[in-house]
């Protein structure tokens, strides 16, 4: 008996050590659930959807063109990026919420000079009202509410404040503002086409009071962007009749085009979608630029035709090199410009400003990344 | 042995002169010793895990190796020029190293900044074992230039630098504290600085000459760092415990009348024969941690047998012809007044006879308290070692911190899976077939209970199907984002797909164990093998295996005990006796070190913080140190006992007898070592600290509740079946007679 009892009291630890063991088994792995249907397009409503969302990704994006009292010309584009990626943020990750990217350029049309700088930042950013309310990315902000937008950006060289005045209704692309893409999933798109913009420029020590009319887009959703050789060319045109154009041309993963369409959105805000039929609107490259800081050869100089509306425009870039190249790998390289509108409707001669968007001409660098190459790259571009 | 004895008194010059020359060679030889050992070993090739690991490295290139740097700066962002600028001039040298592998900082991955924006963390992977990028460590540290930002190195290599480095900075520490400490107790126990100085002299000659033998082996065998620790803690406690037998002995025969020749004879064929059987008593009980696949078991089973070699063979040779020069003098220089010779002897007698006269009063309630004080040990968590048995002002353990509360990492259970293609079928594992069977097991994964989140190539969102993702992947090259593209190029191979599945339960606990079951569970259909490591399945597999071959090796040391004992004193209830009250100051000793180092409590008295856990193989390590070491006062206690019971034939009388003869020389051995013991409570490691407290509190519960109260008592109890043993069995064992 009392053998017994050593036994029991010596095998006490070691029966801690076997509760934790199990027997051998397997379970085969199941068949995974069908997904939940992509869920309906809900009708957009603001000034609630001119805020954030709670999607993978959204973007606030401006592109306008102003004017100081000289009469210089300069094109701007600041676009804010905001990610909910769950495998990089969120409760088990390191807790820093959301992402944010910043992207600002500006162009000098006279000198042809571009400067384009990023910040980025992190982190829940509480909004008192329903739209936005002073987005921080660290020293840039941005709000955006449906009676007025205004940002506030600034780098070495160059500072801008401007407000922001929609002229007209939002404009919803695809008639609802919903739709698939660009590339895998589903966003909700609409476009504020012409909004009257005035503030204060600063380049090189002297400041400015300028104006000007923006173009701002704003999407969000649950998608994936996929780079070389699929992409898109997106053209966001203001005409000097009051009327705007967005055309995007998109390409896949074989660098086949598998989409053509476009808003036409007259003077009154009405929204006409097109390229939902074969011979609605044609884009024609016309040139190409090749970027001596990257090598990606971008397509350059377009003719963009609407047989109804019978507008014929040719769209060239005031400045060749307006390209964006990222400081960090979570950003992509693309193009981003002012460009100047020359063309016909209805047989008369019209002009007008516009910006354009080329996106997936960089092949990516090759895998595995390598750390002392990006850094080299960030250098580079910081001089 | 009592001629040995003999021998060694005639020839004790050249004895003597054999030992100086021992020392000689081994003076130079015993600090290499600490260049020699290895940190680790608390894992082994065979594991489940291990082999995950060589999957992981061969057919997902993912090498395990790396450390990881902290940039900081109070001026700039981390994206800031003047924070970018610093970091790639700080990286541009050890970027072009051949041993490393990889650099991977927060231009990479953004999520590597902290949430202030001021820090970054930098992985460095190396092609490197353990043990070389340890080394390149001392390469890297001048190659990387922060400039004006703020630098810690911790990971791996680092960590386990610091940890050899505390090692050996906490023996020294130990030593210089123990050797004046056990001096002290060894004055109280004699009474004269020359038998107390030579108990501890023979101890430090132990010692020398057992890391002399731990340098020599060390080249052949991989021995731990922790070898260091064990040596010394068993060469000067043994080393003092069976001088300190001798040198008492010899004296009581000098006392007697006997000539110095005769009482070095006398105390060798006495204490020297109950010296060298209980030595042989704790060989068994620490040569059983050699029958671990685990280096550091092994290795401290190796030293430790080396050492009680040393000690046994210092304290039979050395010692008497130390005594034999000496003679009368062993008694000079008085100090104070000698515990042995004061006349309390029979306080211990006095006592066992009260016990006795109560037995199942003393008994009942003694077994109650010492049940109390294991009863801890049933919320034992066995986890592994990590930084925080480091010191926080380490710089490693630092670097461990800041990774864990500004970037959020290592707090959460983290268990990586390969799920790897057979390779005679289709290996590319973004095929839409594969992707199908993928995402089936990304599900499943994503399903498991406590699983918050995975990570692979078809866990990215849940608005994704099979078909999105196949759509996703047809040209991975086209990939933009940066999530996505980073799993691609880290996770995916020819044939391999790396899942990450996190969980918010504790790393080392019995939940993430259970995850880890869970996961190995699945069958994930022909022409597929999964592969599961991490730090959770490690501990798991280390448990699973140390505790799968505990009971084996603690049964063949309880046999082997017990046949020990049955010879000794031809008992074959006593041994059984022993062998429990053993179990049971184990037991205790256990439950304190819960209470004490994964609960907390005394944490900031003990200077330490908590690890939550009990390092695995922390029991199993003091259940072989002090299965030896209680042995030994057993033996000593029994055969007084048993001397005293074969004179009289009285069981109650002859444990009083034997209770009063050994009492205190078994007080003052057992109070040197814990005295040793309690020396290693101001080691930086916490391992080394909770070893120490362990076998001070295990060898103090024996000593005292078990050898005062337990031991009689039971003994009564027993009555005459504590001296059955049936003729057969007497006639066919052999005979020893000791008399300590």
């Amino acid at each position: 008996m009392r053998g017994r009892f050593t036994f029991i009291a010596i095998s006490a630890v070691a029966l801690l050590a076997f509760a934790c063991a199990d027997a051998d088994r397997t379970v085969p792995v199941p068949t995974p659930a069908a997904l939940s249907p992509t869920p309906a397009p809900v009708p957009l409503a603001f000034p609630k959807d001119e805020g954030a969302h709670e999607n993978r990704l959204e973007w606030w994006y401006y592109s306008g063109h102003l004017q100081n009292e000289s009469g210089d010309e300069y094109g701007f584009h600041f676009v804010v990026f905001q990610s909910l990626d769950p495998l990089a943020s969120g409760d088990s990750g390191n807790g820093q919420g959301p992402a944010y990217a910043a992207q600002f350029g500006l162009t000098t049309v006279s000198s042809g000079r571009h400067i384009h700088e990023a910040r980025f930042s992190g982190g829940e950013q509480p909004q008192s009202g329903p739209g936005l309310s002073g987005l921080q990315v660290a020293d840039w902000s941005l709000s955006a509410n449906p009676d007025l937008h205004t940002i506030d950006v600034g780098t070495d060289d160059v500072r801008l404040s401007l407000s922001m005045i929609p002229t007209n209704p939002p404009a919803l692309h695809n008639d609802i503002g919903w739709l698939a893409g660009p590339t895998t999933g589903w966003t909700y798109y609409y476009s504020r086409p012409r909004m009257a913009a005035g503030g204060m420029l600063e380049l090189d020590g002297q400041r400015f009071i300028v104006s000007g009319d923006v173009w701002m887009d704003h999407q969000w959703g649950e998608f994936f962007v996929l780079g070389n050789p699929a992409g898109w060319q997106w053209f966001g045109i203001q005409l000097d009749d009051g009327t705007e154009l967005m055309v995007t041309q998109t390409r896949n993963v074989d660098g086949d085009i598998d989409a053509l369409y476009g808003s036409f959105i007259e003077i009154d805000g009405s929204l006409k979608s097109i390229g939902l039929n074969p011979g609605e609107l044609e884009l024609i490259t016309e040139g190409s630029w090749t970027s001596p800081h990257t090598g990606a050869e971008y397509p350059s100089g377009w003719v963009i035709r609407l047989p109804e509306e019978e507008l014929h425009i040719e769209i060239y870039p005031v400045v060749d090199d307006q390209e964006i190249i990222s400081t960090r790998p979570d950003s992509a390289i693309y193009w981003e410009g002012k460009v100047s509108i020359n063309g016909t409707r209805a047989g008369s001669p019209i002009t007008g400003d516009g910006f354009v968007e080329l996106t997936g001409y960089v092949f990516p660098e090759p895998l595995p990344w390598r750390i002392l190459s990006t850094v080299d790259r960030h250098v580079e571009v910081a001089e | 042995m009592y001629s040995l004895g003999l021998t060694i008194y005639r020839k004790r010059w050249t004895v003597l002169a054999f030992w100086a020359v021992l020392l000689l060679i081994a003076l130079p030889l015993a600090p290499r010793a600490t260049n020699a050992l290895k940190p680790g070993g608390f894992s082994n090739d065979n594991l489940p895990s291990a082999q995950a690991r060589a999957v992981f490295r061969d057919k997902l290139d993912l090498t395990p190796m790396s450390f990881e740097l902290i940039f900081r700066s109070d001026t700039y962002g981390a994206y800031e020029n003047g924070f970018t600028n610093d970091l790639q001039a700080a990286l541009s040298q050890i970027g072009t190293r051949p041993e490393v592998t990889r650099v991977i900082t927060h231009l990479d991955d953004p999520a590597r900044v902290s949430p202030d924006g001021r820090s970054a963390h930098v992985t460095i992977g190396l092609n490197l074992d353990l043990e070389d990028a340890r080394e390149f460590l001392e390469t890297a540290r001048p190659l990387i230039e922060p400039g004006d930002l703020g630098l810690t190195f911790t990971g791996g290599p680092p960590l386990y630098a610091d940890i050899s480095l505390s090692s050996e900075r906490d023996v020294r520490r130990a030593e210089i504290l123990a050797f004046p400490l056990s001096t002290i107790a060894l004055l109280l126990v004699f009474g004269t600085l020359i038998a107390a100085f030579l108990p501890a002299t023979v101890g430090g000659v132990g010692v020398i000459l057992a890391l002399a033998a731990v340098a020599l082996i060390s080249r052949g065998v991989d021995m731990s760092v922790f070898v260091l620790n064990i040596v010394t803690l068993l060469g000067i406690g043994l080393g003092i415990d069976y001088s300190l037998f001798f040198t008492s002995r010899f004296r009581e025969q000098l006392a007697a009348g006997d000539s110095v020749e005769e009482a070095v004879a006398t105390a060798q064929a006495t204490a020297g024969a109950a010296i060298l059987f209980s030595g042989v008593t704790s060989l068994i009980g620490l040569s059983s941690l050699t029958a671990f696949e685990f280096m550091m078991l092994r290795s401290v089973g190796i030293g430790a047998v080396i050492v009680i070699i040393a000690a046994i063979f210092a304290a039979l040779t050395l010692m008497p012809a130390m005594l034999g020069v000496l003679g009368p003098r062993v008694n000079a220089f008085r100090v104070i007044p000698s515990l042995l010779s004061r006349t309390d002897r029979d306080m211990w007698g006095s006592l066992s006879r009260w016990v006795m006269a109560r037995p199942l009063m003393v008994a009942v309630p003694t077994v109650l308290f010492l049940l109390l004080l294991a009863s801890p040990v049933c919320g034992i968590r066995l986890g592994t070692v990590d930084a925080t048995i480091l010191p926080p002002e380490l710089e490693s353990r630092r670097g461990f911190d800041i990774l864990r509360d500004e970037f959020g990492l290592l707090n959460q259970t983290e268990v990586p899976v390969a799920y790897v293609f057979d390779e005679a079928e289709d290996i590319d594992p973004l095929s839409p077939g594969n992707l199908e069977r993928l995402y089936a097991f990304g599900q499943a994964l994503e399903g498991l209970d406590e699983v918050t989140r995975v990570r692979s190539i078809v866990n990215v969102s849940p608005d994704l199907d099979t078909n999105t993702y196949a759509t996703l992947y047809r040209v991975p090259e086209a990939v933009t984002d940066l999530t996505v593209q980073t799993l691609l190029r880290d996770s995916v191979r020819d044939g391999a797909v790396l899942f990450l599945v996190e969980s918010d339960v504790e790393p080392f606990g019995p939940e993430a164990s259970n995850l880890v079951s869970d996961i190995r569970a699945f069958d994930p259909g022909p022409d597929v093998a999964l592969f599961v490591d991490g730090g959770s399945a490690e501990i798991k597999d280390v448990v699973d295996s140390l505790y799968g071959r505990f009971p084996v090796v603690a049964g063949i040391v309880i046999i082997a005990t017990y046949l020990s004992l049955l010879i000794l004193f031809r008992s074959v209830v006593l041994p059984i006796k022993a062998i429990l009250l053993n179990v049971m100051s184990i037991l205790a000793s256990y439950g304190a070190l819960v209470f004490i180092f994964q609960d907390g409590h005394f944490a900031s008295l003990l200077n330490f913080e908590p690890i939550g856990v009990i390092e695995a193989t922390t029991p199993i390590l003091l259940f072989s140190i002090i299965f030896g070491l209680s042995m030994d006062y057993e033996i000593f206690l029994l055969a007084r006992v048993s001397e005293a019971y074969k004179r009289s034939g009285d069981n109650a009388a002859s444990v009083a007898e034997g209770l009063k003869r050994s009492g205190r020389i078994i007080t003052g051995a057992a109070s040197i070592l814990i005295v040793v013991s309690l020396s290693f409570l101001v080691a930086d490691v916490v391992l080394v600290k909770a070893i120490g407290l362990g076998l001070a509190i295990a060898i103090f519960v024996d000593v005292t509740i078990v050898r005062a109260l337990l031991a009689p008592a039971i003994m009564r109890l027993l009555g005459p079946l504590n001296w059955w043993i049936p003729r057969w069995l007497d006639r066919i064992l052999p005979r020893i007679d000791i008399s300590p």
